[in-house]
């Protein structure tokens, strides 16, 4: 213990000792060059606890060579904090270096080195201007000579290339500015105002460099009237003496003007009157209008591009329908026809139609729309007319030719929202997407996918996408149809939904998968399933109040459940409960609009995967209109369902 | 959409040219070879690191570049033939072991390179157009300045090579622009 604390006492002794008795001299700090041509001045500060009899001394060194440092011999123990290295850092093509350290008594400190330094580092400046007034021009001769002491520097042995000059002309009377720019050391400045004075100055620069640059200090001349007989005496001794003029000379009084008395007339008096103030004008004034109308011309040409650019990128071109639609339009163009001759159809247009129909389902928030209160008092006997498949694809229209009244009146209706036209629901399973009419929507969200009822893909199973929600006529998000196909499976037909009660509980089967199994959520609990629409939506809602569900599996066809709409009731196919599968399972039967639609009802009828969650609510308030389904109301019903679409996909496109 | 796309190339072509117009180069004159230098570019990317670069050099008895006045008084002729040894000196030798531990440095390092490549590459097409004679006297400087690349190692040669990059292009400029 003993040592080891000794040893330790006698370390921090030394310590100590060696911090207070030998102590380095702190060197100076921030040693650099501060430098212009001609005048190399080498700066530091004192370092921290600097004592006031520190002194300093400086070496310098060229690079390259083998010469050590060589010391500076007026700047040994100095106590100033500069050292004019001038004379021993001329040569502009070497490099130089610098250093400093402070000495007091018997201590020195460490060398303190600068950066290396060259001539051409040295920011610019120049002597002066010599100028000599002739009319309306003045001659400027720059003074390139810098003397050092008795040492001459010659500015452009320093900067020998790409010298240039910015010649800052100034008008006394408002201090406006011009600058002008010149590449050689002597040049004219022309076109000035007569009877004003300008004051001159001169900053120089070096285009290959960045670098930092002195004006020289103003000169001023006046300039006499046009018919004045002054002239510029030559040389420069003219204006020396009126150097100083400043902002005094503006009056043009005053005895020390006449000294400059090559340029100005001693007593205003004998000043012409002014003539041809705006004549001439500034130098430079032309350029920079042609400059200002130049880059101007560019700009809007760029502008110009560029919005046409844009204005080509955004301009969509007609969507084309898919190729795989063609047939399917064509059909429904055909089956349009059909309608129309048929129903005599009414000349409102499906699209308008489609709206009509979509007033009612307003209330009921159940996604069945089975509009709760007057709903679907049907449930049992309303029938949907069998439609074929194909026509139940291109009910919208259709069913809009067929004098729609019941769309328009408070029945829900169903309408049956087959895009107009669009949609072809031909037995081919394929889903087509449809386009609502109305708009081209294809961004809305209202995806309406293919009503047809196909077997295959629309059903994404039960994933009715969001967006369509609200859709009648989804055939895309068609009913869950994997989850309608195990629903089918498992429904029984129910004759009517419970739809038709007007409870439709949203998303009665999950099961289903379903996500708007509102429409599948009859009051009847599972048996809602069987509503599962399949079809549009409107469909759905016929199934509340009117539909008949026939499935094909299950033979039971409810014919009787359907309300007598007189029309041969034919189960239609639609399988309210199940989706694509099995198309001939369910066959809302309704009242057919006519015996040949009925007729064309096919099994696969409602292969378009329907989505229920298309439902809103807006489509189950529309149930209540299954009520006044009738041959008529059918198309109304349609048009209702799809007006239904349109009204629930406000906020997609449509 | 062939329209877009027509606006899409005359607004860049545009834009370019507008770019080009402003750029900065001269046009320098080695001998017969005309090379067009962005030289306010390269001195403005070598300022910015030029203290760093020159105080990782502790040498200062020797020098690269301007040992004894390696680059004075180079006949015209010889001009561009020394350029172009140059220009493939450092390209090869030099910007290749310079890497530092600061990115920036090594950003700044990198621009002038990319300067650099693009002079070479136009030197070169005059050497192929036998515009780079080279004669006695600039091959035996340029083995001078060879042999003082080599008295170090590889590192403090390249650093303290690229020190000397202003005596370089302030040759340059004295040789090239009349």
């Amino acid at each position: 213990m003993a040592p080891s604390a000794t040893a330790l006492a006698l370390c921090v002794a030394l310590f100590l000792t060696r911090r207070t008795d030998g102590e380095m001299l702190e060197g100076p700090t921030d040693v650099r060059f501060v430098a212009e041509i001609a005048h190399h001045l080498l700066r530091w500060e004192p370092g921290h606890n600097a004592r006031s009899d520190v002194r300093y001394e400086v070496e310098h060194r060229v690079y390259g060579t083998n010469f050590s440092w060589m010391a500076t011999p007026n700047c040994r123990n100095i106590s100033e904090l500069s050292c004019d290295l001038t004379y021993y850092t001329l040569d502009p093509a070497l490099r130089y270096y610098a250093r400093v350290r402070a000495v007091a008594r018997n201590h020195t400190s460490p060398w303190q080195r600068t950066n290396s330094f060259s001539p051409r580092e040295a920011s610019l400046r120049l002597s002066g201007q010599s100028l000599s007034l002739t009319g309306n021009t003045i001659h400027v001769q720059l003074q390139l000579l810098l003397r050092a002491g008795n040492l001459t520097v010659k500015y452009d042995d320093v900067q020998k290339h790409t010298r240039r000059y910015w010649v800052y002309v100034r008008r006394a009377q408002d201090n406006r500015t011009y600058k002008v720019l010149k590449t050689t050391p002597e040049f004219n400045i022309t076109n000035l105002f007569w009877d004003t004075e300008y004051c001159i100055s001169v900053e120089p620069d070096v285009a290959s460099r960045r670098i930092h640059a002195t004006r020289t200090d103003e000169h001023c001349v006046a300039i006499g009237g046009r018919d004045s007989k002054w002239r510029g005496s030559q040389g420069r001794g003219g204006l020396v003496g009126c150097g100083s003029w400043g902002a005094g000379v503006r009056t043009r009084v005053a005895a020390p003007c006449c000294r400059c008395r090559a340029f100005m007339p001693c007593a205003l008096g004998t000043l012409p009157a002014p003539s041809h103030p705006g004549t001439s004008s500034l130098a430079g004034s032309a350029e920079l209008v042609l400059s200002i109308v130049s880059s101007s011309f560019i700009t809007l040409l760029l502008l110009g591009l560029l919005g046409a650019l844009l204005v080509c990128t955004y301009i969509k071109k007609p969507v084309r329908p898919p190729s795989v639609l063609k047939s399917f339009i064509k059909q429904s163009s055909l089956w349009m026809e059909q309608e129309s001759s048929s129903s005599g159809s009414p000349d409102a247009d499906p699209i308008q139609q489609l709206f009509l129909c979509q007033k009612e389902p307003q209330q009921d928030s159940s996604p069945c729309g089975s509009a709760g209160t007057a709903q679907l008092p049907l449930e049992k006997g309303w029938r949907l007319p069998a439609w074929p498949e194909d026509q139940l694809c291109l009910l919208g229209p259709g069913a809009v030719g067929r004098g729609d009244s019941s769309c328009t009146s408070t029945d829900s209706g169903i309408c049956l929202h087959t895009s107009s036209s669009e949609l072809s629901c031909s037995s081919s399973p394929e889903p087509q997407g449809y386009k609502r009419q109305l708009p081209t929507g294809d961004d809305s969200g209202v995806g309406l996918e293919n009503i047809c009822p196909g077997p295959t893909g629309s059903s994404s199973s039960g994933t009715a996408s969001p967006a369509v929600a609200g859709q009648p006529c989804g055939g895309e998000f068609g009913l869950s149809p994997a989850a309608g196909q195990d629903v089918q499976q498992a429904v029984e037909f129910r004759g009517y939904l419970q739809q038709s009660k007007g409870t439709v509980e949203p998303r009665q089967d999950p099961a289903r998968g379903v996500p708007f199994s509102g429409c599948a959520g009859s009051p009847q609990g599972p048996g809602s399933t069987d509503i599962v629409l399949d079809f549009e939506c409107s469909e759905l809602a016929v199934a509340k109040g009117y539909l008949k569900q026939s499935s094909p599996e299950h033979p039971h066809s409810h014919a009787q459940d359907l309300p007598p709409w007189g029309a041969p009731q034919e189960p239609t196919a639609w399988d309210l409960s199940s989706p694509v599968g099995p198309r001939a399972t369910t066959l809302l039967s309704y009242g057919a609009p006519g015996a040949p639609l009925a007729s064309k009802v096919s099994p696969e009828l409602l292969k378009a995967p329907f989505d229920l969650s298309i439902f809103n609510t807006d489509i189950l308030e529309t149930l209540p209109l299954i009520s006044s389904l009738s041959t008529n109301k059918w198309h109304t019903l349609q048009i209702n369902a799809l007006s239904l679409l349109n009204g629930d996909s406000k906020d997609s496109r449509l | 959409m062939k329209g877009s796309n027509l606006f899409l190339r005359l607004f860049s072509m545009s834009c370019l040219l507008n770019l080009m117009l402003t750029a900065g180069n001269k046009i320098f004159h080695f001998g017969p070879c005309r090379v067009s230098i962005s030289m306010t570019e390269i001195r403005s990317g070598f300022t910015a690191i030029k203290d760093d670069i020159q105080a990782r050099d502790p040498i200062r008895t020797l020098s690269i570049l301007s040992y004894p006045h390696s680059l004075h008084k180079v006949k015209s002729s010889d001009r561009c033939c020394i350029t172009h040894h140059l220009f493939n000196f450092y390209m090869d030798k030099v910007f290749k072991h310079c890497k530092t531990e600061d990115s920036y440095i090594n950003r700044k390092i990198s621009s002038i390179a990319n300067s650099f490549l693009s002079v070479k590459r136009k030197l070169e097409q005059c050497h192929e157009q036998n515009k780079c004679m080279c004669g006695q006297e600039s091959t035996e400087k340029f083995k001078q300045i060879l042999v003082n690349y080599e008295g170090l190692n590889v590192t403090s040669a390249a650093i303290k090579s690229l020190g000397e990059l202003d005596i370089l292009l302030d040759w340059m400029e004295k040789s090239g622009i009349h």
